[in-house]
């Protein structure tokens, strides 16, 4: 038995399908009803030995699920709480950015009045006293902003509010301290502008990347910034075969290091992107440690589900379609087109970070376009030359980390990370300003449907193809 | 249709069926914020949103209710105080006009909720 097959990937898109439905239509009821008959079918065909009627059944009690789930958000009550003075109890996820009356920054709401609600904000702190990875509750107006047509929400707090920080739990305290810790290791040995990227493309604080993020936008290899599968498959890997060298036991080694990637996912904030590497790759762990076959696809579409399940508005964010889009293209196309991963070495190494990059621009160019009006053409060829690059950075990194205790060692290791930090950047940005490095294009709603109904034609002849040939073999 | 056994078929059941009560529990999680707000009348309110049922009356009204009339800041609505001590009351949507700020879209926008 393969291990999460019955969290079959069809079951996954019908309840992405299902929220998309729960977005227009907010009527919980009608859905929960709906539900509960689709249930009484299914039992009543399963009951009668009708399996295909029944699994069809199941299809469509995930569709009205996803709906369901949606449309009984409790964000669509966070509007009934705008404007008005509540007690808000809040966690800051952003190193404040310091001004000269108010630093600005961003923060997790966890509770309104006594309503457990999840809802980032962007803070105007004119206190000055809040600090990173803290909680707090206070007294505040939320107010919904609009901006290029995407809306956020504001939380402003004025000078006499006196934000009361909350007692913070052991597991909170110590990734608070930890961090801070990287941080000032960051800060007393690199440079400035290595401090910046470290902070964040280690720690997810983009906030304190200004023209950088520019610079990697221009070369249309932003994904480098945000902490994903390379960032979590390279901690993994790091700390693995450290715990290897030092003898401790191959199943040992795979425990702990899937507990330290719960730590790192807490530390940087639990993005789409990391949230999804965690999960593919605690599948890949228990499957070995149970000795059970992985079906990749339904690992992705196990991370999709936890996602949306935590919060199902996330569907229509475009870090979500973005990270999950570029994973199925990956395992699809090295699927059809039989690319397997023979050796991480040499040439083979760069030949699949060529695929990978090839497969995820097609998937994600209309994407991209649609939302930023860039098509990027080269980004595939940068990406060759720029993720090695990157690894050996982060690789540095860890040993910065490991040998910071070590005043000399790490000084000098600082210097030399310094100075690759220097070169990268340098590089994106001359990679950037080359001519044809981007097309100003932006794809409308129907032209992506085209697109992908053609891609996915492309794929079916293909997937068709290499089964004919497989059944004649 | 999915090559699922007998076991995996009931606990994908299972699984539909938690989120189903989930989803029950967040229904009635909505409803409670609901009643909450609408029979909390001792909570400090600065600011209930349009009201197109009562309209607020700009000669009464004072600065913090003046607020709660979308497209009217803090600053606006000190001028439509300031305004109308200075010169008395006013008489339409024009003479309302006359404050700095208040221009014929503002006006557009808030003529059904204001009154005189």
């Amino acid at each position: 038995m393969k291990l999460f097959r019955f969290l079959n990937f069809f079951l996954f898109i019908c309840f992405c399908l299902g929220i998309i439905l729960g977005n227009f239509i907010t009527s919980p009821f009608s859905f929960l009803i709906f539900s509960l008959i689709v249930l009484s079918f299914i039992y009543i065909f399963y009951r009668y030995h009708k399996f295909f009627l029944s699994d069809i059944c199941i299809l469509i009690f995930f569709f009205s699920l996803g709906a369901l789930w949606h449309s009984s958000h409790p964000k669509l009550a966070i509007d009934k709480f705008i404007k008005k003075e509540n007690r808000i109890t809040l966690k800051v996820i952003s190193l404040p950015k310091e001004g000269t009356s108010r630093n600005t920054l961003t923060a997790q709401v966890r509770k309104i009045n006594s309503y457990p609600i999840n809802l980032k904000v962007k803070v105007s702190d004119y206190t000055q006293s809040m600090e990173y990875l803290s909680y707090y509750q206070l007294e505040g107006k939320l107010v919904k902003r609009k901006y290029r047509g995407y809306s956020y929400y504001s939380l402003s707090i004025k000078k006499d509010a006196n934000p009361q920080e909350v007692f913070l739990g052991a597991w909170a305290r110590f990734a608070k301290k930890s961090s801070n810790y990287i941080l000032n290791v960051f800060r007393q040995n690199c440079s400035s502008q290595g401090y910046r990227f470290l902070s964040g493309v280690f720690l997810g604080r983009k906030e304190l990347l200004g023209q950088e993020r520019e610079v990697f936008s221009n070369a249309g290899v932003s994904h480098l910034l945000a902490i994903s599968g390379l960032h979590i498959g390279l901690t993994s890997l790091i700390l693995f075969f450290l715990l290897r060298f030092l003898n401790v036991r191959f199943r040992a080694s795979l425990i702990i290091s899937l507990v330290f990637l719960y730590f790192y996912t807490f530390l940087t904030g639990v993005s789409f992107s990391t949230l999804r590497a965690v999960t593919m790759y605690s599948v890949f762990a228990f499957g070995f440690l149970l000795r059970r076959k992985i079906n990749v696809l339904n690992s992705l579409a196990l991370a999709g589900f936890i996602a949306l399940l935590l919060d199902s508005s996330s569907l229509f964010a475009i870090g979500f379609q973005l990270s999950f889009i570029s994973v199925f293209a990956i395992i699809v196309s090295f699927k059809i087109f039989d690319v397997k991963p023979v050796k991480i070495t040499g040439l083979h190494y760069l030949k699949q970070i060529f695929f990978c990059s090839l497969f995820v621009t097609l998937f994600l160019t209309p994407l991209v376009s649609y939302y930023f009006g860039k098509i990027y053409i080269l980004s595939i060829f940068y990406n060759v030359i720029l993720i090695p690059f990157f690894t050996f950075i982060l690789g540095v990194n860890f040993l910065l980390l490991i040998l910071s205790p070590f005043r000399i060692l790490a000084q000098s290791l600082g210097e030399v990370l310094s100075l690759l930090i220097f070169g990268f950047i340098n590089l994106v940005q001359f990679l950037g300003s080359m001519k044809f490095s981007f097309i100003s294009y932006g794809f409308s709603f129907n032209g992506i449907v085209i697109y992908y109904l053609t891609l996915g034609t492309i794929f079916a002849y293909f997937s068709l193809k290499n089964n004919k040939i497989l059944t004649k073999t | 249709m999915f090559s699922l056994t007998h076991q995996e078929r009931k606990v994908l059941i299972f699984i539909g069926i938690l989120i189903l009560v989930g989803s029950i529990l967040r229904i009635l999680n909505l409803d409670t914020i609901k009643e909450d707000l609408s029979f909390d009348k001792n909570k400090p309110t600065i600011s209930e949103g349009p009201d197109f049922n009562n309209p607020i009356n700009v000669n009464q009204a004072s600065s913090k209710d003046l607020e709660s009339i979308p497209g009217i800041g803090e600053v606006i609505a000190r001028r439509v105080v300031d305004y109308r001590n200075q010169f008395g009351s006013f008489e339409d949507l024009e003479d309302l006009k006359k404050v700095k700020g208040i221009g014929g879209k503002k006006i557009e926008a808030i003529k059904k909720l204001i009154t005189f």
